[in-house]
């Protein structure tokens, strides 16, 4: 059953122009220009209770503000949405009861306070009794392993520490739907991976909705069972992770970081960047296995060090789009 | 059952707001500081004025009364900095505005209780080193305990006018680029009618009687004044005036942020 739904929902802002030089800003006070920018348009999906949807896209594609008009922060220009039965922009309050949501560039915590002081003001917004919220706390502080950090003022935690403790603000009251926008964004591997971790246990063992836009393909690789990819405001690609997997994920990039220069023909993929200490090849994992590029690599030179990226994700929509285009 | 909870809520807002407001005591004791400095220089000015015109008192207060005065208006005023007119509109242009709007609690509320709680700390040191300076400098006032409950009341009503004032300000940020000059524009106003530097009792009586009937003045002044010179009849006067001020700037302010709200946007995606 739905527990999100959204019907040809469209959100248009208008944004004043802002001309350069003197002359243009003053008579802009008189007669401002406005530009029309169309975020989201005439979006459908439906999200069922206990699903991880991902919902991914590169920058100004529209998926921070469909979270945003999920949440009940801003208005659709156009359509309807449904979030656990309320309309999220008329009935904020109320869905605040049943929603978490983390943004991973800003923060909910205050920041000049340990987490714990937030943690005791939110029992009280979310009218959690003191002993429902004491055993809530502990599980999550056990989860999430923020013990030492509970009386650490949150200015002085690092972006992967203060990340959990976000997480675990967000999840206090047992939300039935959780809306993350960014949470992995400038976390470093082992960070990203504890959340990760995280985020899928409490999707398995509570049944929480999850919704999480990411640019990371690795977040979805590793979380989300379907994948939404919105490109210009629409949506371009929805279903089951695996077979965007199976279908476009399938490039891998291998960085060496070498001694020596090397004077060899690479017979596996493709060298995009090529300097004399470094070298990325773009490696086709349908038709050739890292372990055979890597061991290729250090039989022929003295490898410093190995970086393995997921393909960018604009390379990913370019890829669906030339796809789609062919098959037309 | 659901009212109590709800104002837990809100006393747990002004308790946390109070809590983070202690985390700059430097800033709190220079606040404090700053006020007994003002009190020190009001004293020679005032000083001066009363020898000069050679009476004992003027506008009904005497000298140790103005520098009362002044001094629970300059504790009130400080207290509130810094303002939340730039706390609102940082919210709306840095989008922290979507953590705030999506919890269960009035949004207006929320900054109303917020305002009430970080004022706290401030005023408690603005008041000891007010107090101190202002006994060292003219002695003592009397003080009637019906006087001081009656200000304490006056001037939660004063401070919850000065927050709707505030509020709507701060929400222009949803339509400008800068709201500076409407803060500016507002405290050089109650500079001016709110009798922070110049007791209102002293402008002439023709002007007092249109001030008077202004916000600015019952923000602190009539506060101040009930509480140094305790008279019924301006207790009346003040709480009606402000109660209707409140009336009218709070519906105003809450059909602004309706307005606003619309119009959030939030920058950085």
């Amino acid at each position: 059953m739905p527990i999100i739904q959204l019907t040809h929902v469209s959100k248009i802002f208008h944004v004043k122009q802002k001309q350069a030089g003197f002359g243009a800003s003053f008579w802009s006070l008189f007669k401002p220009r406005y530009t029309t920018i169309r975020a989201v348009e005439d979006i459908s999906f439906s999200v069922d209770q206990g699903e991880f949807l991902a919902l991914i896209g590169p920058n100004g594609a529209g998926k921070s503000t469909t979270i945003k008009m999920l949440t009940g922060i801003l208005m659709p220009s156009a359509g309807t949405i449904d979030v656990y039965g309320y309309n999220p922009f008329d009935q904020r309050q109320q869905l605040a009861y049943h929603i978490g949501a983390v943004y991973g560039s800003r923060s909910q915590l205050w920041y000049h306070l340990p987490a714990q002081d937030t943690y005791d003001l939110f029992a009280r917004l979310y009218d959690l009794d003191d002993k429902a919220y004491k055993e809530r706390l502990d599980f999550l502080v056990t989860t999430f392993d923020i013990g030492p950090l509970l009386t650490i003022p949150v200015r002085k935690l690092s972006l992967g520490q203060r990340m959990r403790c976000e997480l675990v603000a967000s999840l206090l009251h047992k939300p039935k739907v959780l809306l993350l926008d960014e949470p992995t964004i400038g976390l470093d591997l082992i960070a990203k991976q504890q959340v990760r971790t995280v985020l899928k246990q409490l999707n398995e063992t509570e049944h929480t909705t999850v919704v999480l836009t990411s640019h990371d393909v690795g977040d979805i690789e590793m979380l989300a069972r379907r994948t939404i990819i919105i490109n210009h405001g629409t949506i371009v690609f929805d279903n089951a992770t695996e077979q965007l997997k199976r279908q476009f994920i399938t490039t891998k990039i291998v960085e060496f970081i070498i001694e020596q220069p090397l004077d060899i023909t690479w017979p596996f993929g493709t060298v995009i960047e090529q300097t004399p200490y470094c070298i990325k090849i773009a490696v086709d994992t349908k038709k050739t296995a890292i372990a055979d590029v890597m061991s290729f690599a250090m039989n022929h030179g003295h490898i410093k060090d190995i970086n393995i990226y997921d393909e960018p994700l604009e390379n990913i929509i370019a890829a669906m789009y030339r796809m789609t285009q062919g098959a037309r | 059952m659901k009212v109590s909870m709800r104002l837990r809520a809100y006393a747990a807002i002004a308790h946390i707001s109070s809590l983070s407001r202690t985390a700059f005591s430097w800033a709190l004791l220079m606040n404090g500081l700053s006020v007994g400095l003002y009190i020190w220089i009001f004293t020679q000015l005032y000083t001066a004025t009363y020898a000069a015109a050679h009476v004992q008192t003027i506008g009904g207060l005497t000298l140790c009364s103005v520098i009362w005065l002044l001094m629970f208006v300059q504790c009130f005023e400080r207290a509130t900095w810094p303002n939340p007119i730039y706390k609102i509109d940082e919210e709306i242009k840095t989008g922290a505005i979507s953590y705030a709007l999506q919890r269960p609690y009035n949004y207006i509320l929320y900054h109303l209780f917020s305002f009430y709680g970080r004022i706290f700390p401030t005023l408690l040191g603005n008041l000891v080193c007010g107090s101190i300076a202002a006994l060292l400098l003219v002695g003592p006032f009397s003080l009637s305990i019906l006087g001081l409950l009656c200000g304490a009341l006056a001037i939660i009503l004063g401070y919850t006018l000065d927050f709707f004032l505030f509020f709507m300000l701060g929400l222009m940020g949803f339509w400008v680029e800068d709201v500076k000059p409407f803060s500016w524009l507002y405290s050089k106003s109650k500079l001016v009618f709110g009798g922070v530097l110049l007791p209102i009792a002293f402008f002439p009586a023709s002007v007092q009687k249109v001030v008077l009937l202004l916000p600015f003045s019952n923000l602190y002044y009539a506060a101040s004044r009930i509480i140094v010179q305790f008279d019924i009849w301006l207790l009346l006067r003040c709480l009606t005036v402000q109660l209707v001020w409140i009336a009218i700037l709070g519906s105003c302010a809450y059909a602004l942020f309706k307005r606003g709200v619309r119009h959030v946007t939030i920058s950085g995606g």
